[in-house]
């Protein structure tokens, strides 16, 4: 399944929600974060983003309970991950996303009950998801995401694996919640997730297909994972390879400056987007 | 690999094989099977790919079909009867119907330990290696899907409560269907995809799947109860045209066949593993294993004879059966 959460790695941060509580988290790490991913320079993130991923580390050992401070720490190593997959280097990302996991539970377990309902009972996870309200989605949806880019990274690891039950059922909250949150990031995570499973073990293709669909519109186009992931975990499993190639064009023809604030993310994309055209002749 | 009753492994990073590959190369196998992408089975076909595409200086190559995008295991079936693919990987159902020897190790309480599996399955190796032969299939190599367990919604740990359960069977698996039908228990045939909504619907309440398989199919989030004692082996084939290998100078034949049970052979301890630490991660998301009885498991084992009666001449062979029989009982001697 899953080559899945590689891809879904490459749902950078984004726009940041309001209300981040310290002076140092509004004018030091959050523009730090946006600079991050306004770089285009891949190998220069591979390169230089420990410096930035030490200083996160800091503030959250001296904040941990701070959620805009977590959501930061699980968007910045998440990113990285994703970055030095692409850069080639997927097991050091792979143990990067141990802390974007830790991070990300630690985001999850700030209310609602859900701290001891993580690793409890199946139903007792679902009652503390439903306590979470709209406004948490974000919170939600970043908690989430810090699991899924751990799972993806260790999908050789039952343990790991049997999660993504949670992880699947935090995304369909979020979508309850406010399925706009994180250019419908929550619809970008399921369109993989339906997809990337064969059919016979569960896979939904079209259930795939319109969350894929959903998410494009939601982020309008601009954010190229979405159309990357799409041709991967749809057009090619279902062998549609008008739909893949279009999909991927759309991808390379893209201007970067269009979308500054998403640069290394699409980026990132479009690295991959020509890798995949690259291979198409040979796939379908 | 993929297997039987259910299965198995999953996950992850595919890759094909970059563009380079594709039209170069004198001799192309096109590979299909259910396992998906960066499943280890994935993985270890990656392996054993790069290891034949590298010796054999780029002459032989690959081209990978995961995931089941080929189809089920019929579909890849027809589609290398008629040459669209070279090679597949098979669960001993999915193949039974062909060669329906195959199906031999899968007889219900036939195994007590993977040590005797690994005995038997060696000495039966040569008759299985004939009879795919007898069909145009080359056999590259056994994998597994493990020991296979009953699980349910509700605890069920005797011939009982099987009785009283709504039991799954996969759907054209002759053995299991003969055995559920010996031990008079009802059986619902379900395809794979099927079974994890008819556990939340409640229309089956008992499954059957190795520890690895509950994780992956997810079947665990509703059958809680595992009954501790194992039901069943299950295990596949990888399993190439005899046609086109034939066309492959005897050098190369040779290279493929060693390279494949060097990584098979690999495969099958990441596949234990995995069952292993797969039990591990069902204990920690509350799944029970409840013990099974010497009463109850020398009665299950007993309706498994009549079971073989039944079924020599029709799901299998008398020969062999009797030639595994034969094997068995000759590791517990030495074993003893």
């Amino acid at each position: 399944m899953l080559k899945f959460l590689a891809y879904f790695f490459l749902l950078l941060v984004t726009s940041f929600s309001a209300g981040c509580t310290t002076v140092v988290v509004s004018y030091v790490i959050e523009p730090t974060v946006g600079n991050l991913q306004r770089q285009t320079d891949l190998d220069l993130v591979c390169e230089g983003a420990p410096a930035f991923l030490l200083a996160v580390d800091s503030f959250i050992v001296s904040e941990p309970k701070n959620s805009a401070m977590l959501m930061t720490g699980v968007q910045a190593y998440s990113a990285y991950a994703a970055a030095l997959a692409e850069c080639g280097r997927p097991e050091r990302g792979a143990q990067l996303a141990e802390k974007s996991k830790q991070y990300g539970l630690a985001l999850l377990s700030l209310g609602n009950g859900m701290a001891p309902a993580l690793a409890g009972s199946l139903e007792d996870f679902d009652k503390a998801l439903q306590r979470f309200s709209s406004s948490e989605a974000e919170k939600l949806f970043w908690g989430g995401y810090g699991w899924a880019s751990y799972v993806g990274s260790h999908t050789d690891s039952p343990a790991a694996l049997a999660d993504l039950v949670r992880v699947e059922r935090i995304m369909r909250r979020v979508l309850e919640l406010d399925e706009t949150c994180s250019h419908g990031g929550a619809h970008l995570f399921l369109g993989v997730y339906y997809g990337s499973r064969p059919q016979m073990l569960g896979g939904k293709p079209e259930e795939s297909r319109a969350h894929f669909e959903r998410a494009l519109e939601l982020s309008g186009r601009r954010f190229l994972s979405a159309q990357v992931a799409y041709a991967e975990y749809y057009a090619r499993t279902q062998f549609d390879r008008e739909l893949h190639d279009r999909l991927l064009q759309e991808v390379l023809d893209f201007s970067l400056e269009s979308a500054p604030e998403l640069a290394l993310g699409n980026q990132v994309a479009k690295h991959r987007a020509r890798r995949l055209l690259a291979e198409a002749d040979t796939y379908f | 690999m993929p297997r039987l009753f259910c299965l198995f492994l999953f996950v992850s990073m595919l890759c094909l094989p970059a563009g380079e590959a594709g039209a170069a190369g004198r001799h192309l196998f096109k590979i299909a099977s259910l396992a998906p992408a960066g499943s280890v089975w994935a993985q270890r076909f990656d392996d054993f790919v790069r290891e034949v595409e590298e010796k054999t200086g780029g002459e032989v190559r690959f081209k990978v079909y995961p995931g089941g995008v080929m189809g089920n295991e019929q579909a890849v079936y027809r589609k290398m009867r008629v040459g669209q693919l070279q090679g597949g990987g098979f669960t001993m159902t999915g193949i039974g119907e062909v060669v329906p020897d195959f199906r031999v190790m899968g007889i219900p309480f036939l195994f007590s330990s993977y040590e005797e599996v690994d005995a038997v399955k060696e000495g039966l190796w040569p008759h299985f290696h004939k009879a795919f032969e007898e069909q145009g299939l080359t056999l590259l190599a056994l994998s597994e899907v493990g020991f296979v367990y009953a699980m349910s919604s509700k605890p069920v740990s005797s011939l009982e409560g099987l009785r009283a359960s709504k039991n799954w069977f996969p759907e054209g698996d002759a053995v299991s269907a003969a055995y559920l039908e010996t031990i008079q228990v009802h059986g619902v045939p379900l395809g794979i995809p099927d079974v994890l909504t008819s556990l939340q619907t409640g229309l089956v309440e008992t499954v059957f799947n190795s520890f690895y398989g509950s994780v992956v199919l997810q079947w665990f989030t509703k059958a809680r109860y595992v009954a501790d004692f194992p039901f069943g082996y299950g295990y596949g084939a990888f399993l190439v045209d005899s046609r086109a290998f034939a066309k492959l100078p005897p050098e190369y034949q040779k290279l493929m066949e060693e390279a494949a049970r060097k990584h098979f052979d690999v495969l099958l301890l990441d596949t234990r593993k995995s069952n292993a630490e797969a039990l591990d991660a069902l204990r920690q998301n509350g799944v029970e294993l409840l013990p099974v009885d010497e009463a109850n498991r020398a009665e299950l084992q007993a309706h498994r004879e009549e079971t073989i009666g039944r079924l020599l001449g029709s799901a299998f062979s008398r020969q062999i059966y009797e030639e595994t029989a034969r094997l068995l009982e000759a590791y517990r001697q030495q074993a003893r």
